[in-house]
């Protein structure tokens, strides 16, 4: 029992309160703002949501829906006029403590699963053949699916440097290759990249940090044909981490199924804006819209325009 | 008359004449003028059809600083009868069935197009959502393109739900042939019709008031479809208005400033999707149900070409009737298989943009070059959801006078057939359409995209 961390601990499953709030200016008066919103945390695979809620200001007109890799989608459409646009969610989520036992297998099991060829193929942000060649040399011949994912993760972390400001959302697999360096979403696209090069089916990954506050993290979940998804940071070079470790928001094949917000807005203006933050807690009580709003202060400028 | 060579394509129905270069029965009469008339005596009519082009403004805009006068080939085309009877009840059964899907859908209880598919649509619009419209129905006026594969089938390309256009293309260019060239109507019983009174008796029929204020709300003389706007006003009698002519007033009603005063509108023959940007409050006016507009707010949810797929499913749960129309087999992108067939065989397939419109985002992967393949496969890959597919259709083709060359050359064509659905649930369908005919080389047919209009009959 891990009493110190101030939240109820079971052995098999810890309680957290998380909070996402982000804000959007515009130069002119927005008519409508039609918004996907994938803020809601996953269901399974160690993670069950207790509660949750969703509110932007001015507030919209919306249906729910899920995706086609399993995420709760959110379309809002806000149609009162408004210069400035607030998007948060609060909530509470059971996460299992247990780290799970992961066997080994070899490298050709990966490919042949059901359901696998969606996180083979190419997709936007991440192309595999431009990042095999090194993907190639990392995995050295080695037929061992999990000393695979190892190399390529430890490579990831180890060698790409984390720096902030010189790669953005549309950055791709084989530009961060270039650069060597970036954020999490970087270091997340250039090791899905080279797992799929080897063809281990992998998804991209967004959440949050249990006990941090800043920023949302994204890392990297490959397909095992035993165990089903398994964590892979390339950010903290972590293989098989604990579902407590992260609330899970949405999966897809890279970050551009996965964004937090998409949509469109129509204005004479353009957004001038984006600023967010995220935060886990260990608290048995779910933060309110009010919460939500303090911590925006302390929020982060996602990108200015 | 020569005719260009085109015995290459022998497997392409040819609407005028059997393979062997024999006029089909119906079009004896027009090869008899066309041949009567000579090159030197086309030419002439089509320098004649131009300049009353010009001198009626006969147009569209490509954007606000370039007009073009609308390209027409005066060669009628003809449908027969027995064919036009299968069209009209098929796109009879579309519209019914679009509309009532329309209102479960805004209702809560659509069950056949699945929520990822249809709550992704651009013009799904959620504020609709437990909206009610006048007679439950979204759908007044519709627009359904076809082609022709031979001997009477007809195949549906796509639904326009939202603002349909090219419905005064269809009537300007009968009027204008019947002067260009009046002895081609000579040999033929024309099947006539009007669209003013079976307009405004839907107009009617979707408002309380008696004598009901209707104006057509335009986006100005700039707008691709000006012409369209002011020739639907004039010949329907109803006043034609900017967004500035319109204002909500204090009781929620929506207004209309002439000169004899503010006058309260019924009816907006809206032909707008913006309506915000053209008039504030007009969305929650129409929503309050302080007006009526045509087509309702939200139906272009089911003219995305994803769900155009669940149509047939429509038509079969809403009438228990099978389709008469047959669609091109196609394909969704969301599904890693069904992408990876795509992927596999794209050479042979037509790639559309799922919320593209006039021909826009329309790709004919057999008639492009292999750079451009390649692009469209890597667009469908970055965003499947965004892509559908579609087997390829060899349509007909019909013979088009090329006043340069003074040949008569088969080009492909294909159909925008208008119908309307009033209050009472009765629906019209206008004998014939807007034929539209592709560029050499072709299969995309809208103006825009550069194709040119003809005249169109149902013959008896």
């Amino acid at each position: 029992m891990q009493t110190d961390l101030g939240g109820e601990i079971t052995r098999q499953s810890l309680t957290v309160s998380y909070i996402y709030a982000a804000r959007y200016g515009y130069s002119g008066t927005v008519l409508h703002n039609d918004n996907q919103i994938r803020l809601f945390p996953r269901e399974g695979e160690g993670q069950n949501p207790l509660q949750g809620e969703l509110w932007t200001i001015p507030s919209g007109v919306g249906v729910e829906y899920s995706d086609r890799f399993g995420n709760r989608v959110h379309r809002t459409r806000i149609v009162e006029h408004h210069e400035a646009l607030v998007i948060a969610t609060a909530g509470q989520v059971s996460l299992a403590t247990e780290a799970p036992a992961i066997e080994d297998m070899h490298i050709d099991e990966a490919k042949g699963q059901p359901g696998a060829l969606e996180y083979l193929l190419p997709s936007p942000l991440v192309s595999p053949d431009t990042v095999a060649t090194l993907a190639f040399r990392i995995a050295s011949g080695s037929d061992s699916m999990m000393r695979v994912v190892r190399e390529v993760t430890n490579w990831v972390y180890t060698e790409v440097e984390y720096r902030r400001g010189t790669t953005d959302v549309a950055t791709t697999a084989d530009q961060v290759l270039s650069v060597m360096e970036g954020v999490c979403q970087d270091k997340t696209h250039l090791a899905l990249g080279m797992l799929r090069a080897l063809d281990i089916p992998c998804r991209y990954v967004s959440g949050l940090l249990t006990g941090q506050t800043g920023e949302t993290h994204s890392w990297v979940e490959f397909m095992h044909p035993m165990h089903g998804w398994i964590g892979a940071d390339p950010t903290r070079g972590v293989i098989g981490p604990p579902a407590r470790d992260y609330v899970k928001l949405s999966v897809g094949r890279d970050y551009t199924d996965v964004s937090p917000v998409k949509g469109s807005f129509l204005s004479k203006g353009g957004a001038t804006e984006h600023a967010a933050i995220a935060s886990v807690r260990f608290e048995q009580v779910s933060a309110d819209l009010n919460e939500a709003l303090r911590m925006l202060d302390e929020a982060y400028v996602v990108s200015t325009f | 008359m020569t005719t260009s060579d085109f015995t290459q394509e022998a497997e392409v129905f040819n609407e005028w004449q059997f393979p062997d270069g024999r006029p089909r029965p119906h079009y004896t009469h027009l090869a008899e003028v066309a041949e009567k008339l000579g090159t030197e005596g086309l030419a002439e009519r089509w320098r004649s059809a131009r300049r009353q082009v010009e001198h009626d403004a006969f147009t569209f805009y490509l954007d606000p600083k370039q007009f073009r006068l609308t390209p027409a080939d005066w060669i009628p085309r003809i449908i027969p009868r027995n064919h036009w009877e299968a069209i009209e009840e098929g796109v009879s059964q579309r519209i019914r069935a679009l509309n009532r899907f329309l209102f479960d859908l805004y209702n809560d209880s659509q069950d056949i197009v699945p929520p990822d598919v249809v709550f992704t649509s651009q013009y799904f619009y959620p504020e609709v959502q437990g909206f009610k419209p006048n007679k439950d129905l979204f759908v007044h006026i519709y627009g359904v393109d076809l082609v022709h594969m031979g001997d009477g089938e007809y195949y549906v390309l796509e639904d326009n739900l939202r603002i349909p256009s090219g419905i005064s293309y269809q009537l300007k260019t009968v009027e204008m042939v019947s002067e260009i060239v009046p002895e081609f109507a000579s040999g033929y019983d024309v099947e006539e019709y009007r669209i003013r009174e079976a307009f405004l008796d839907m107009f009617h029929s979707l408002c309380d008031n008696p004598s009901p204020m209707c104006v057509l709300l335009t986006d100005g003389k700039y707008g691709s479809a000006f012409f369209e706007h002011r020739y639907l006003s004039e010949v329907l009698g109803i006043p034609l208005v900017e967004g500035t002519d319109l204002y909500v007033g204090y009781d929620g009603r929506v207004y209309t400033r002439t000169i004899d005063g503010d006058v309260p509108v019924d009816l907006i023959y809206r032909r707008v999707e913006d309506l915000e940007i053209f008039v504030p409050g007009l969305r929650d006016a129409y929503l309050d149900g302080k007006v009526t507009l045509v087509n309702g707010l939200g139906a272009g949810a089911a003219d995305d070409k994803l769900v155009f797929m669940w149509v047939p499913e429509m038509i079969q749960k809403y009438l228990g009737e099978t389709p008469i129309l047959s669609q091109a087999p196609s394909y969704s992108m969301q599904d890693p298989e069904s992408r990876r067939f795509v992927m596999d065989n794209l050479d042979d397939l037509v790639v559309k943009e799922r919320q593209g419109y006039g021909g826009t985002g329309v790709y004919v992967m057999p008639d492009l070059d292999a750079d451009r393949r390649a692009q469209v496969a890597q667009r469908i890959l970055e965003d499947p959801d965004e892509y559908i597919a579609q087997e390829t259709l060899d349509f007909s083709k019909h013979m088009v006078f090329n006043d340069a060359d003074g040949v008569l050359e088969p080009r492909h064509i294909d159909l925008r057939v208008f119908a309307i659905q009033d209050g009472n649930g009765k629906v019209t369908v206008f004998p014939g359409g807007l034929t539209r005919v592709a560029l050499p080389g072709g299969r995309i047919t809208n103006n825009s995209s550069g194709g040119l209009c003809k005249p169109t009959w149902v013959v008896r």
